[in-house]
């Protein structure tokens, strides 16, 4: 289970007219294996959600891919080729939305939204047949009385109902990888537990790789096998999860760290970053977070460091003066 | 839902009165029709028989309330000038203005949508833009001088098609209909189009609006994840969640197209209600006017009603309250 799913080289998206555009996201490579989950983090605006709408062909001018390419299960893929992607998307490649309140279609009956994702790309499947693959589907996430809910429509079902549907949809066929933009954000915590666990047991289950994309690390720690750290579009910080939540190198990852509120230690106040991150297109010499760093001297400020190798080698840190201590700042 | 209907029929029973008392009042403003009706040269005797038999001696809340006793019954009244019952004549012309306005609806759909999606779907592309531009025409031009200049292109210089008139008719269940004959339908064209082009505008307007709005929907882009093909995602995903507001202000402009009429009507010498009613204000036909602006009101009313039962039928959130 250690093959590739998704790989994704160089990404590289902008926004507005040739000559003075804007850099959205800056050279992203990342990759997730077969039943593994990649967590992709960062602040608002930092990238993370640009990154997988790129890769799933899904940018709508004036945002595009300026370069970059991607491999699924190992052969390559070419986003801005709409009619490839027509064929990926749904079958090799899911998506799953932040709001499952305004993702599916007000007006269709939830079996129609189902089926059509198995109906599109396979029209010689039997209408019964699609039905039939839609039940098992929404019985794999944990949906009880599947025939009740097909027949409902979305505003008749509750948030992590149709949550579940949204899911549903996008495992119903087997795609390699799915990937994940703030799904659970917008649900109760209950909640939000249940259809993590799901998730976890489905990718483990299917061998379906997930990239899961959210600025909250209490779910990447109950989730992720790996986690990128964006900020500004780059990444930061790239490596297994379980070190980086113990022992993160990067300045920016130790400020989102301890921004997560813990409950067992008791700290007076939460501590957060100062400052805000910088508007794409405003983005100076040197590293992107520097001006925000509390660790950050004037060599930071004059070139932007690499993502190179840290800790143990199975890591990536993009900084000239990382928390090699554990970060106790 | 058959609560619903009923509680809209009681509202609409009680905006019928509100109506029928400014009507009353607004058509006793505009001026004695015995000046214009009776024969300049008859004598102070004659006047006041007139007048006596037409009941217009009496106190306007008598003349009130003899009107709704007769409505009542179904009786609205007999024009002064035909001497046939007013609410015979305007079934008489009915035909005709619906047949005008069904017309100039389904034009206006008919060419209003597919050019509204278009222009919603590629807003920045030259055709969408030239069918914005096409739009704002449609909006501004007046009805009257569009009707006028249809006559001058294709009536007086190519030669194309009358220019007023119903032309050849053919009875369908006895109702006249001009759409079945070649000539009816020539006659008919110049002014449907006429009457169409606000509407067009109007359609298309509304179209591009939505269609821009509901790309930007989540769902949308939750069907193109799953590799709904792009004109599925834009004809079963898009169009069906645009039809609420499409459905609901065409139906209302339903009744407003018959009310615009009036201007067509009258250039095009179309025989229907409108004219009717033109013709009998001039003369001051008193219930004639009454009788018309009672029956306007009554098919808003009624059309509106309508609208709300198909917004119903069409949108699964919208249960009308007392169902």
């Amino acid at each position: 289970m250690s093959d590739v799913a998704l790989a994704i080289r160089d990404l590289t998206v902008e926004a507005g007219p040739k000559g003075r555009s804007v850099t959205l996201v800056d050279g992203v490579s990342l990759s997730v294996p077969s039943g593994k989950i990649l967590a992709l983090v960062g602040e608002s605006g930092s990238g993370k959600s640009m990154t997988a709408l790129a890769a799933m062909g899904l940018l709508e001018p004036p945002v595009r891919i300026a370069s970059g390419g991607a491999s699924l299960a190992g052969k390559a893929v070419d986003p801005t080729d709409r009619r490839q992607m027509r064929g990926i998307r749904g079958r090799d490649m899911a998506m799953i939305f932040q709001d499952p309140m305004m993702t599916l279609n007000p007006v269709m009956r939830v079996d129609e939204q189902v089926c059509e994702a198995v109906t599109v790309h396979d029209p010689s499947v039997s209408k019964a047949e699609a039905l039939r693959r839609a039940r098992e589907a929404l019985v794999t996430v944990g949906i009880p009385a599947p025939e009740e809910r097909l027949n409902a429509y979305p505003h008749q079902l509750s948030g992590g109902m149709r949550q579940r549907i949204v899911i549903a949809i996008a495992l119903i066929n087997r795609p390699a990888v799915v990937l994940a933009a703030e799904p659970t954000t917008a649900l109760d915590v209950t909640t939000q537990g249940q259809i993590l666990h799901e998730v976890k047991r489905l990718c483990r289950d299917t061998g379906t790789a997930m990239v899961w994309i959210t600025h909250d690390l209490a779910v990447v720690a109950s989730l992720a096998d790996t986690i990128a750290v964006m900020y500004a579009g780059r990444i930061v910080e790239q490596g297994p999860a379980d070190d980086i939540l113990a022992r993160p190198l990067h300045p920016y990852t130790r400020g989102l760290l301890d921004s997560v509120p813990m409950i067992d230690t008791r700290s007076e106040r939460l501590r957060s970053i100062p400052g805000m991150p910088p508007v794409a297109g405003s983005i100076t010499a040197g590293c992107r977070f520097a001006p925000r760093c509390e660790r950050a001297v004037e060599a930071c400020r004059t070139a932007e460091p690499a993502l190179a190798p840290a800790g143990n080698g199975a890591r990536l840190v993009r900084c000239i003066r990382p928390l090699d201590d554990g970060g106790a700042a | 839902m058959t609560l619903f209907i009923l509680r809209r029929l009681l509202q609409g029973a009680q905006l019928m009165i509100v109506m029928s008392i400014i009507v009353f009042i607004g058509v006793y403003l505009i001026g004695n029709p015995v000046d214009i009706l009776i024969h300049p040269a008859a004598t102070q005797q004659q006047k006041a028989e007139i007048i006596a038999r037409l009941g217009l001696d009496r106190p306007l809340w008598e003349q009130y309330g003899q009107f709704v006793m007769g409505a009542l019954r179904g009786d609205l009244g007999t024009s002064y000038v035909y001497r046939v019952p007013a609410f015979g004549l305007i079934l008489k012309a009915l035909p005709a203005t619906m047949e005008l306005a069904l017309s100039a609806m389904v034009i206006a759909i008919v060419v209003g949508i597919p050019l509204g999606l278009w222009a919603g779907y590629r807003p920045h592309s030259i055709p969408a833009q030239a069918i914005t531009a096409f739009s704002i025409l449609g909006f501004s031009l007046p009805t009257f001088w569009v009707g006028l200049m249809l006559i001058v292109l294709f009536s007086v210089d190519l030669g194309l098609a009358p220019s007023g008139g119903r032309g050849a008719t053919v009875e369908v269940f006895g109702i006249p209909l001009s759409i079945l004959t070649l000539d009816g339908l020539r006659h008919l064209m110049l002014p449907a189009i006429s009457l169409a082009l606000f509407k067009i505008g109007l359609v298309i307007r509304l179209t591009r609006a939505s269609m821009q709005e509901t790309l930007r929907q989540d769902f949308v882009r939750f069907a193109r994840a799953k590799g709904v093909p792009e004109h599925r995602v834009v004809v079963s995903h898009v169009f069906r969640n645009i039809l609420l507001p499409i459905v609901t202000v065409v139906g209302m402009e339903f009744g407003s197209l018959i009310a615009f009429a009036v201007v067509t009507e009258t250039v095009f010498s179309w025989p229907g209600m409108g004219k009717l009613i033109i013709d009998s204000i001039s003369v001051l036909d008193r219930p004639v006017i009454v009788a018309y602006l009672m029956f306007t009101a009554f098919l808003f009313v009624l059309i509106n009603l309508l609208v709300d039962v198909a917004y119903s039928v069409l949108d699964p959130r919208v249960r009308l309250a007392g169902r």
